[in-house]
């Protein structure tokens, strides 16, 4: 209990702090305070004095008032989509979640079911050229998908016609299967996987319970660290693709200096990835418990 | 040292090489319009054709690949520094500026890179002078890259301090300024150095990805993200292949210094 209550304490200093540093990058973000009234000519100086008076808003009123309204779930408005932020992250957030969801799911099940067939091969066969070769073209592919940016892997899914989630796990793929690699391939050499092979233990016991039960915790803090990699790789693949997902907006809201909606798209993704890595923290300290 | 290793260093040295000597082995400069041959094939006069506006893929190749090959390095060890000052303060002091500093490396971390680039980037003026949209790419990225290195030093430093030998300095009357630029920061050096590596691929990658977005260097500098922008137009690739080499010397570039610098997967 005193855990949980402590990382729910820890994430929401982490708002605190993130909301305060939002609070600030609007208030020098180009054009606060600006208002297109001010441009009008028939104008005296007493009328843009008191409506410069009208629009400037006060240290507390600035960064209580944002607190304020972003604790009661309004954030603000478009400068250049003229609607409430809130309505437009309700309205582009399911394609980013589709996008995410099956770009992790299909990355995972990739990285991992390759990792585990080529350690297992490697701990079975550990001279086999075949292995040897399989393990090399994985590596490659690997590397080259690593040095592609996620735009041009975004660019190349346009070209194979493929949706977004494709590209966005072609873009997780090495990362999961680099890691996922060297933990098994680790697993695999401890003793008490030899023990249980010299005990004549089933194979699929040996693999399920000897090799990958001791390396769940780690493979729940990279899942965890996954789908931070996933928002940032979505992004660029949503812009490449013209997918009306949470990225295309942050794009489209950096190129018009939409503050408001840039810093309400940052704060929700970095609530959303605190919260995958809170849940994985948990995950592994009942786990801690339990055993 | 190994085979590939040794290759990859001889890879990235002659393309140092040949990015440093842009102004030489470049036949045209990167900012010259041919404005009888646009989009023009691989030929004799134009090694990898020319791009809409019929200028010299290949002399922008070598410019762009000079100013990601050379800033990435130079945003990398601002981001070092930076990461050492505050990892060394943080791992020395303790307690409240400890707390403090990770937590704001944490926040840093919790938001994924692109997205607190973008954001950044926004606050700054996005019409700007082709050579202040570099600074700001590469200052930004420098700034901004410094939490996971800040994390690692601070660990270095936190185990330094308990080690024998700062321990020895100590009771033979060594004072905290003493202890921290002779004994702790020289033996910084290889996490430094390790730091460094493994950020120069991620920021070459993430100007390359704020290029392509039309949020980092502004034309008509090239850089090897803009050369890639491009790739936009996905069909014509068809008909001018020569379009990829810039995506080919980027691949080419991170393998090589992934395998010259390699990065132990479980430190990442």
């Amino acid at each position: 209990m005193k855990r949980v209550a402590r990382s729910l304490l820890s994430l929401a200093l982490m708002m605190l702090a993130g909301g305060l540093l939002a609070a600030t990058l609007v208030r020098f973000s180009p054009g606060w305070e600006v208002d297109e009234r001010e441009m009008s000519l028939r104008r005296s100086e007493e009328s843009l004095s008191e409506l410069r008076r009208q629009n400037s808003i006060g240290f507390g009123e600035l960064y209580f008032g944002y607190l304020w309204r972003l604790a009661h779930g309004n954030l603000g408005e478009s400068r250049s989509f003229r609607k409430p932020v809130s309505q437009l992250l309700a309205e582009h957030i399911a394609p980013t979640t589709r996008t995410i969801g099956w770009g992790l799911l299909l990355a995972w099940t990739t990285g991992l079911l390759i990792a585990i067939a080529l350690s297992w091969q490697t701990f079975h066969h550990p001279r086999s050229h075949l292995v040897t070769a399989c393990q090399a073209l994985a590596a490659l592919t690997g590397g080259l998908l690593l040095s592609l940016p996620a735009a041009v892997i975004g660019f190349a899914a346009l070209l194979a016609g493929a949706a977004p989630q494709w590209a966005v796990a072609a873009a997780l793929y090495p990362k999961v299967y680099r890691h996922c690699g060297a933990l098994v391939g680790r697993s695999f050499t401890e003793p008490h996987v030899w023990a249980a092979m010299a005990r004549g233990v089933p194979r699929w016991r040996i693999l399920l319970v000897h090799v990958l039960r001791p390396i769940v915790p780690q493979l729940a803090a990279l899942g965890g660290m996954t789908v931070s990699l996933a928002f940032g790789a979505a992004l660029p693949v949503e812009v490449a693709l013209d997918s009306p997902g949470i990225g295309w907006l942050a794009w489209q809201a950096a190129l018009s200096r939409d503050t408001p909606v840039l810093i309400a798209i940052t704060f929700l993704v970095a609530f959303l990835v605190k919260v995958a890595a809170l849940s994985v923290d948990w995950m592994q300290k009942t786990e801690d418990a339990v055993s | 040292m190994k085979i590939a290793q040794r290759l990859s260093f001889i890879v990235l040295v002659s393309c140092f090489v040949a990015a440093a000597g842009a102004e030489w082995f470049a036949p045209a400069p990167y900012d010259k319009q041919f404005r009888d041959a646009p989009n023009a094939g691989a030929s004799r006069r134009f090694l990898l054709g020319s791009d809409d506006l019929g200028r010299d893929r290949f002399s922008r190749l070598l410019h762009g690949a000079r100013l990601s090959f050379f800033l990435a390095p130079a945003a990398a060890l601002l981001a070092t520094g930076l990461a050492a000052i505050a990892g060394a303060l943080a791992g020395w002091r303790g307690g409240i500026c400890d707390r403090a500093l990770m937590s704001f490396a944490d926040l840093l971390m919790s938001v994924p890179w692109i997205f607190l680039l973008l954001a950044v980037r926004c606050m700054l003026p996005l019409n700007t002078e082709p050579a202040v949209s570099v600074a700001a790419t590469f200052l930004l990225l420098g700034s901004l890259g410094l939490a996971g290195p800040a994390r690692a030093i601070r660990g270095g430093v936190s185990q330094m301090l308990r080690s024998p030998f700062v321990l020895h300095a100590r009771a033979s009357g060594a004072g905290n300024f003493r202890l921290l630029v002779f004994h702790v920061l020289p033996n910084l050096h290889p996490i430094l150095a390790a730091q460094f590596w493994i950020t120069v691929p991620a920021f070459i990658l993430a100007e390359a990805n704020l290029s392509l977005l039309g949020l980092g260097v502004s034309e008509p500098l090239p850089s090897l993200g803009n050369l890639l922008k491009e790739l936009e137009n996905v069909h014509a690739i068809r008909h001018h292949p020569a379009m990829l080499a810039p995506l080919l010397l980027l691949v080419v570039m991170l393998m090589c210094c992934r395998l010259a610098f390699p990065e132990r997967p479980e430190s990442a």
